[in-house]
């Protein structure tokens, strides 16, 4: 799920921030969750999701702020959504192939593995990468779209910043955040399933 | 330069407090009563007309907002052509005008100076002259003018007496409020942006000049409540207008503009109070914002008799080539406005 806080911000920027949020989700969909201070945003946000096919709903926050929740993608209702977006599923890549064999087959697999967790609903909880994965979230990696889709849909990409520092690439990850150990160990920890590579 | 806009929250008349909000506070005010005051504010007019003898009114407004577009001299402009288009909306000349300021202590003279020039100019061309002004300090610069007119008290165009059988004509483009809009969100084009603004810093004068050669029912200026809503008060009790979205002028881009959902909290404002006066049912979405969207500095929107409606249109296009006749005058029908 994509959070966007819209707090004190004057139309049309709060709707200009989830079209865009939304659009970057692709056809595989998912979840928007805008907070904004005032229902006319509010009234605005939801003529926007109806208008784009999607379904949306809100609920009052404290102080006056409203969460609009707008949900896109085909056959999905916002109240199973809302409670499936948290699949619990952690994916931990450490390596930048797949399977035993040809080095070069072994990246081919590797991208279209990544290509193909977009089109899990829902998606991911987290994706971690360490050792030799991280160079999957360097500018170097031929899967950054793929990733940066699936950061769009609310997947939390984490990767070994000890792996970047021994590899030299710190500077150079181009998609989520660098975590250290605890971070890693963490996710994996408050995951419902695990899927290692 | 200085940025006007980044110190403003709400620019133009998309700033303006919403129709129904301020007739709840307006309705507690005592009524004043005299007859010399031949259009006071109970008649939600665009400004206010009082008689001093049988040939001469004088007709009284005053506007003022904040910035909606970065440059300086602009907004003066804009600011100034808001103001004074009232007294051409009732009909009027404009005679003389005071300067209204608000200005932030920290920010630079310059630009202030740019305002107020890009005011007199617009109040030149007008044909008054500025007498004076009040200027205070505070946290958003805020620009405009209090307008004395000179007008036939016999030739007062209200905006809520059209005819059944008139015909109803705008001005200028709409979709100022959605542009501006797409500027806030840095999404409009510079071309569509020099429309807009050439469209707001346009004075009323050349169309209402045109006018006066012929009988005018009623008239009022387009302002940020947006079109429906100054149908809906033109309407009144007496009548229905029937509008032709097809046949609306607007700035071309603003539709796509609509269409992307650049839309400003005063058209949503407007929307609402619009409930149960309109049915706006399967007219495009981007049509119904552009009736919606607010207009800072908008077109003359009249009412006139049929059999002078072509006529008047030429010659009302002969300055402002956008002009276009958008509907008609009914007898009340279940609906105030209908959309055809």
């Amino acid at each position: 799920m994509t959070q966007i806080d819209a707090i004190g911000q004057v139309c049309p920027i709060p709707v200009i921030r989830a079209k865009k949020a939304l659009e970057r989700m692709g056809e595989a969909g998912g979840v928007v969750a805008v907070l904004v201070d005032n229902d006319i945003a509010r009234q605005n946000l939801q003529k926007m999701a109806t208008g784009q096919g999607y379904q949306s709903e809100y609920s009052q926050k404290e102080n006056g702020i409203i969460e609009v929740t707008i949900v896109a993608g085909e056959g999905c209702a916002v109240d199973n959504c809302a409670t499936e977006a948290d699949s619990g599923l952690v994916v931990a890549i450490g390596r930048d192939t797949m399977g035993e064999g040809s080095q070069e087959l072994g990246q081919i697999l590797i991208k279209g593995f990544i290509y193909a967790l977009q089109e899990l609903t829902p998606p991911p909880t987290h994706v971690l990468f360490y050792n030799s994965g991280s160079y999957l979230t360097s500018s170097d990696s031929n899967s950054l779209e793929d990733l940066r889709g699936l950061a769009a849909a609310g997947t939390v990409i984490l990767t070994c910043g000890t792996c970047t520092n021994y590899y030299g690439i710190t500077e150079k990850i181009s998609v989520g955040e660098i975590a250290n150990m605890y971070g890693i160990v963490t996710a994996m920890a408050s995951a419902k399933r695990i899927i290692n590579i | 330069m200085i940025s006007l806009l980044s110190n403003c929250t709400s620019g133009g008349c998309g700033a303006k407090i919403g129709p129904g909000e301020l007739s709840k506070v307006l309705s507690n005010l005592p009524t004043f009563c005299d007859p010399k005051l031949l259009v006071g504010f109970d008649a939600s007019d665009d400004a206010a007309v009082y008689q001093i003898d049988a040939d001469t009114a004088i007709v009284s407004t005053v506007d003022f907002f904040s910035p909606m577009v970065n440059d300086a001299r602009s907004f003066g402009r804009i600011a100034a052509a808001n103001a004074l288009s009232d007294v051409y909306a009732m009909g009027g000349t404009p005679l003389f005008a005071l300067n209204l300021v608000c200005y932030p202590e920290h920010m630079e003279l310059d630009a202030l100076g740019e305002i107020l020039a890009g005011g007199a100019e617009k109040i030149q061309e007008a044909g008054a002259v500025l007498c004076g002004g009040h200027s205070i300090y505070d946290k958003e610069p805020k620009y405009g003018l209090a307008v004395t007119g000179r007008l036939d008290p016999k030739r007062i165009w209200r905006n809520n007496t059209p005819a059944p059988g008139d015909q109803l004509i705008l001005t200028k483009p709409l979709g100022i409020g959605i542009v501006m809009a797409a500027l806030r969100g840095e999404m409009a084009d510079d071309q569509t942006v020099q429309a807009a603004i050439s469209s707001m810093q346009r004075l009323n004068k050349y169309a209402a000049e045109r006018m006066h050669s012929f009988p005018i029912s009623a008239c009022t200026d387009i302002t940020g409540f947006g079109l429906l809503a100054h149908a809906r008060e033109m309407a009144g009790e007496a009548t229905s207008l029937v509008l032709y979205p097809s046949e609306l002028p607007y700035i071309p881009q603003a539709y796509k503009y609509a269409g992307d959902y650049l839309i400003t909290a005063a058209a949503q404002r407007n929307r609402n109070h619009m409930q149960g006066f309109v049915e706006l049912g399967d007219t495009p979405f981007p049509l119904q914002e552009l009736m919606l969207d607010p207009q800072t500095s908008g077109g003359l929107f009249l009412s006139a008799p049929k059999s002078y409606a072509q006529e008047l249109l030429s010659a009302i296009q002969e300055v402002e080539p956008q002009a276009r006749i958008v509907g008609e005058v009914l007898l009340p029908q279940k609906l105030t406005i209908i959309l055809r």
